[in-house]
């Protein structure tokens, strides 16, 4: 395991995060006292077992969820209490999401998938195309634009949510477990995709239970009953 | 591997857009293309949901159609009869040794006595036959005086009313129906020629203009001669009518004038009513209790159909929203607002149920029209009731799909995406 402290302004600074669920048979806490800050232009990985908390606090940095208690500043901005809307938008600026499954919406083409962050953002039909074929043609999908997600192999699926991903330059890139369904042929090349994103100053923060993925980041950190190890 | 060309400097974008408070909004066009996307993504499910919200709106606005035809008659028969004009009818048998209902004597009684009386026109009905050269024709001879003509709203064709005096002496003369013109015209010109009614022989003094009559009564097929004569034979006895009109003076409420006639009349008959007094009044609230149940019958049925469109609707929009929870998370995951997400279902919504209602108002339009003119009904629409009923079903469209809609904008896309992976 790498510890690489922080070299730029903070892009995520979390403080005391919990998150507590309420269930018929009593309070779930996922996440409890997280503090952690994570600079612009790092690559941090996040390991633990299943059910430790760690794809809870990928969400909690993607917007999705919001924690029961503690501070989140995104890019110096407090978004703990920020409304569901303002949510929403920083989610469109501010992240690019790959998750394991893919996500893909099922009855639209690869060109509109990739589009799809910038639909919701205004953008004109032309320049969302533009857009969508570049970023496909810089994960080597170009051809395939005119395809429905059902047509295309599960790598090739994960090269267009990562695509769907950077299409609005986001700067801070959340995968969950990128690799958990491909082959290895697959996972080298998103996570060589991954890398490349990286190194062009884009913020990376991922889950993985692999431990070659995990030895490649800046840093790594460990989860198990909801804190930071 | 290709380069990534975001170039180096993200972290300044990330900077510059830091601060930024505007939060983005979708385009309208997007909002369609998205929501016709939804539409088009179970092709059976939304065409059995059209047709069943097609079907509501047939039954409501074929329901429109005929009530509002019976409307228009109605209306028609007001128009006749005029607001201000009373019909006293006949009723039942008085038989032939009983006091006769209306006699000429009532009608005379009411213009000398009752002030509110402007016109009164005494009428009086007896079948005759006018012999033609190589037929019999059997007309309505009209005993009555030239009031009859302006309190009916009648025209001429050609000539004129008979007058007063001819009226009074009972004169030989007579006014043709339209029809009965035509009829008679075979042996040649109508107007001025003598023509044999029963046993006596008439001058044509006026041929009426055709009407397009909805009372009921075929003025066309009539031959109106002065009341004196039909009376010829009983002048000294019966003196039978069968229908007196008046017009009450317009600043008296015709059924307080009516109630007057009633008393009046009875007094006249020894307490015996064998009349009936029709106002237009009258002739509405008759119309209304008889076709009242039969209208909240088709009402009701129009109603269920379309409470059925729209349960049918409610439960396409649930199905939908169900199987698409993936596409709801991603979509609120990449930055839809729940505003967004809304709109893109409510419009699903509408959309169906305009297509529904649209092409219901047609079948509805087209049915009821094919039907009116099998039945030689009025086909009168109403369109602010026509736009009111549209309306009223795409406001039905947007209840039916607003739950399921808010269903899908405060779906959790944390659970949804965990659930569908």
């Amino acid at each position: 395991m790498t510890d690489v402290a922080p070299t730029h302004p903070s892009c995520a600074r979390l403080e005391g995060i919990e998150r507590r669920y309420e269930r018929s048979d009593g309070t779930v806490t996922a996440l409890c006292g997280i503090d952690l800050e994570i600079g612009h232009g790092e690559m941090v990985a996040l390991t633990g077992p299943s059910g430790s908390g760690k794809s809870t606090l990928l969400h909690v940095l993607g917007l999705l969820d919001t924690p029961t208690a503690g501070r989140y500043r995104l890019d110096g901005e407090d978004v703990s209490t920020i409304d569901d809307d303002v949510r929403a938008a920083r989610r469109n600026e501010k992240i690019g999401f790959v998750f394991q499954a893919f996500h893909l919406v099922p009855h639209l083409t690869v060109r509109g998938n990739v589009a799809l962050p910038l639909v919701y953002r205004g953008v004109a039909e032309e320049e969302r195309d533009e857009r969508a074929e570049r970023a496909l043609a810089q994960v080597g999908l170009e051809a395939r634009m005119g395809h429905v997600p059902d047509e295309l192999s599960g790598g090739e699926q994960q090269r267009v949510a990562i695509a769907r991903a950077l299409i609005h330059e986001p700067p801070l890139l959340l995968a969950d477990e990128p690799t958990g369904n491909l082959d290895d042929a697959s996972s080298d090349g998103v996570l060589q995709l991954v890398h490349a994103i990286h190194d062009t100053g884009t913020t990376v923060v991922l889950v993985t239970h692999d431990a070659r993925v995990a030895a490649r980041a800046q840093r790594v950190h460990e989860i198990r009953h909801g804190r930071l190890l | 591997m290709r380069a990534w060309p975001h170039g180096p400097n993200a972290y300044m974008r990330f900077a510059m857009a830091g601060s930024s408070e505007a939060v983005h909004r979708m385009r309208a066009g997007d909002l369609v293309r998205a929501a016709v996307d939804g539409v088009r993504l179970y092709p059976v499910r939304s065409i059995l949901t059209v047709a069943s919200f097609a079907a509501g709106t047939t039954a409501a606005v074929a329901l429109l159609a005929i009530t509002g035809g019976a409307r228009q008659e109605i209306l028609e028969r007001i128009a006749k009869l005029g607001a201000d004009l009373v019909a006293i009818h006949a009723v039942g048998e008085s038989g032939r040794d009983g006091p006769p209902a209306l006699t000429l004597a009532d009608a005379v009684a009411i213009e000398s006595t009752l002030p509110f009386a402007e016109k009164v026109a005494p009428v009086r009905v007896v079948p005759a036959s006018v012999l033609l050269p190589d037929e019999q024709l059997t007309v309505q001879v009209v005993g009555t005086t030239p009031a009859y003509f302006a309190l009916r709203g009648l025209s001429f064709e050609r000539g004129r009313p008979f007058s007063v005096e001819e009226g009074r002496q009972g004169h030989a003369v007579c006014v043709a129906g339209d029809e009965t013109a035509r009829r008679l015209s075979r042996r040649g010109p109508v107007y001025g020629a003598l023509v044999k009614v029963g046993d006596r022989w008439c001058r044509v003094v006026g041929v009426l203009a055709p009407t397009a009559d909805t009372t009921g009564e075929d003025t066309d097929r009539r031959l109106y001669v002065p009341i004196r004569t039909t009376l010829r034979r009983d002048l000294s006895s019966r003196q039978e009518l069968g229908e007196i009109l008046l017009r009450v003076d317009h600043r008296v409420d015709p059924e307080r004038a009516a109630a007057v006639l009633r008393r009046s009349l009875r007094r006249r008959h020894d307490g015996s009513e064998h009349f009936a007094i029709e106002t237009a009044e009258a002739l509405l609230r008759q119309q209304r209790s008889a076709r009242g149940l039969l209208d909240t019958l088709l009402a009701s049925v129009a109603l269920l159909a379309l409470a059925l469109g729209g349960v049918a609707l409610a439960s396409q929009a649930w199905q939908s929203v169900s199987l698409r929870r993936r596409e709801i998370a991603i979509r609120r995951a990449i930055g839809a607002r729940r505003g967004e997400i809304l709109a893109q279902f409510l419009l699903e919504g509408v959309m169906l149920a305009f297509a529904g209602a649209s092409s219901g108002v047609l079948l509805g339009l087209l049915g009821s029209a094919l039907a009116a003119a099998a039945g030689n009904w009025a086909w009168v629409v109403p369109g602010d009731r026509l736009a009111t009923t549209v309306g009223a079903i795409l406001a039905l469209g947007v209840a039916a799909t607003l739950y399921p809609a808010y269903r899908a904008a405060t779906l959790d896309p944390v659970a949804a995406l965990r659930l569908e992976r």
